[in-house]
């Protein structure tokens, strides 16, 4: 019972110290954004392709999408992108992380010497997937943004702003004095991969749990309970990376059927956006809610149909691209090298 | 000891009684002959030109029931309990078949027995595939095509689809049960274990979609008869799990035998010495 309680009470502390550095670290970011202003001019993040490629590269070096997708809208704030600019990064943000997950399926497959790309095959289709959505969602989401499309969603967190000065202002206050506004906006980054790395370590070991989602590298899920897995998971664990390293202790023996992955991948597509829609509500920007809030809808107004209607065809038409990526050695190191030099095109564009 | 063939007006009728006389015309086992009351209405020759077609006069029960066909065949399956019954499908397209149901899944579904999905039969039945899961049925399907496969004179390929993926990120990353010399899953060795016992059957491997992967490997080895298992009870009862079986069935060109695990094998088996 003891340890049950010492065990409660050090994840409310991890959740408590968790948020801490999620909103010190946005402050942080906002008031060190225009430090990093030069730097966004000289690799050309300017207009619509510019911010895709910018996010799709950083969320390759924090290994994560949603820190990235935080400090766009950070940027907003402070005025250093425009709308335009930070919903194409925020999209960015999420090819970028499927990308990491690409990688680290290859750097997997190298590491135990296999023959077939089983954990690649993981990361082409959690980036297929997500390209396949994501770049139709960021045409519709600018469409809507012209259109005002969720013109009337305006939070901007001012109930929480006198909670979130009087907790973080004497910290934020003595760092800007001390220090130099890049210095900031890198501390605010290193300070929200830290609340994230605090939020997973709160989450329950799921290596012991059984739960349907135990069973996906066994049984095969109709396409929706997946698709409902994958909200469900990430909406917890607020990224889709971590949300299928998850699956690892889930299916506890770290594999999982191919017919499985495709929609919980879409489900995690969406919810992945939780904790940036929390961000946006604190940055401060009348905007920043409205245009998460964009391309969440966005995404699922796309992901639902596939789900439920067409969900075998589309499944078919991603595992034939994967299967040919993965297909041997040559091949998928051409489709890597093919997608790395995207962000970079977007940038020179 | 019997066997229900549901006859059906439409030329897909004819497929059922056509694959009935070739695959039965060895075993020669009593035979019903079911057909809906509003068809015989339409059609009142209907049944006795199916007897007469089939040869079998001495030996095949005529019987009709009100419809709709999956209707008449599962309650006179639940009171005649064939071993296997023999099935066309309705030919219903896809709008048709969301607004009314797949008669050939409605039936494989809720009856006790074997069924076998009757298509456009060919001359001769040279090859069968087996797809096998590794699992529970695995013995019994492979047993089920042999018997099959055997009299006809076919060539019998056993096929085991892996589906599983390595998930990235897992410290310990482990393949799917490993077991034996060179890598093999369990539910490969099992299925090479079932091959070994039932003869001199191929076992043939492939990696991916299930169901694309069967379907594939019977449009590319030209197959003419393919044999599944039934799906569990909790896939065909539960309504998180899908159903593969029955998605093989709905798409595969060629007939299908649907084997089921509890099931008096007087048809299937081969006849006592």
């Amino acid at each position: 019972m003891e340890g049950t309680t010492r065990i409660a009470l050090t994840r409310i502390a991890q959740v408590a110290g968790g948020l801490f550095a999620f909103v010190l670290a946005l402050e942080l970011l906002k008031k060190g954004a225009a430090g990093v202003a030069p730097l966004l001019r000289a690799m050309d993040v300017e207009g619509v392709a510019g911010g895709m490629g910018f996010g799709w590269l950083m969320a390759c070096v924090v290994l994560s999408g949603s820190p990235v997708a935080a400090i766009a809208l950070t940027l907003l704030a402070a005025g250093t992108l425009d709308g335009r600019e930070t919903f194409a990064m925020i999209g960015g943000s999420r090819l970028g992380a499927s990308f990491v997950v690409l990688v680290i399926g290859v750097m997997d497959d190298l590491r135990n010497r296999r023959k077939e790309k089983k954990s690649a095959y993981v990361g082409v289709t959690a980036l297929l997937v997500t390209a396949i959505v994501y770049l139709p969602a960021m045409g519709l989401g600018f469409i809507g943004l012209e259109h005002g499309l969720f013109a009337g969603l305006r939070l901007e967190g001012r109930a929480v702003a006198s909670l979130v000065d009087a907790a973080t202002g004497p910290l934020v206050r003595a760092a800007v004095a001390a220090l130099p506004r890049f210095v900031l906006f890198v501390a605010g980054i290193l300070g929200l991969l830290g609340a994230f790395k605090l939020f997973d370590a709160v989450l329950p070991d799921l290596q012991a749990r059984g739960g349907p989602t135990a069973l996906a590298g066994r049984v095969f899920y109709r396409p929706w309970v997946m698709f409902l897995f994958g909200l469900g998971v990430t909406a917890i664990t607020l990224s889709v990376s971590v949300s299928i390293s998850i699956l690892v202790p889930l299916t506890a023996k770290g594999y999982v059927r191919r017919e499985n992955l495709f929609p919980y991948i879409l489900g995690a597509n969406i919810t992945t956006f939780i904790d940036t829609l929390f961000a946006g509500a604190l940055v401060g920007h009348p905007e920043a809610v409205r245009l998460v809030a964009v391309l969440m809808a966005c995404v699922t107004v796309l992901s639902v149909p596939i789900v439920f209607l067409f969900p075998y065809a589309f499944e078919r038409a991603v595992d034939r691209v994967a299967q040919t990526a993965t297909a041997d050695s040559r091949a998928l190191l051409l489709f890597v090298a093919a997608l790395l030099a995207v962000p970079v095109a977007l940038l020179a564009l | 000891m019997s066997c229900l063939i549901y006859v059906d007006p439409s030329p897909r009728g004819e497929w059922a009684l056509a694959l009935a006389r070739l695959l039965l015309s060895a075993l020669r086992p009593p035979l019903v002959l079911l057909a809906t009351d509003e068809d015989v209405q339409r059609h009142p020759e209907l049944l006795e030109q199916a007897r007469a077609r089939l040869g079998r006069a001495e030996a095949a029960a005529l019987r009709h029931r009100s419809g709709p066909a999956e209707r008449a065949i599962v309650a006179e399956a639940a009171e005649a309990r064939p071993d296997l019954i023999v099935v066309p499908p309705a030919g219903r397209k896809a709008i048709a078949r969301m607004m009314r149901g797949s008669r050939v899944a409605t039936v494989v579904r809720k009856v006790q027995a074997d069924v076998l999905v009757a298509r456009r039969p060919p001359p001769a039945i040279r090859r069968v595939l087996a797809a096998l899961s590794g699992g529970r049925l695995t013995q019994t399907v492979a047993e089920a095509a042999a018997r099959l496969a055997g009299p006809l004179g076919a060539e019998l390929l056993l096929l085991h689809v892996a589906p599983e993926v390595t998930l990235p990120f897992a410290h310990h990353p482990a393949p799917p049960a490993p077991a034996g010399a060179g890598g093999e899953t369990d539910a490969l060795a099992t299925v090479r274990a079932a091959a070994a016992r039932v003869g001199a059957a191929r076992v043939e491997a492939r990696e991916g979609l299930v169901v694309e992967e069967v379907l594939e490997e019977v449009e590319d080895g030209a197959h003419d008869l393919l044999v599944l298992g039934a799906s569990s009870a909790r896939a065909a009862q539960g309504w998180a799990v899908e159903d593969v079986t029955e998605r093989v069935l709905l798409h595969c060109p060629v007939s299908t035998l649907i084997v089921r695990e509890v099931v008096d094998r007087t048809i299937t088996a081969p006849p006592e010495r």
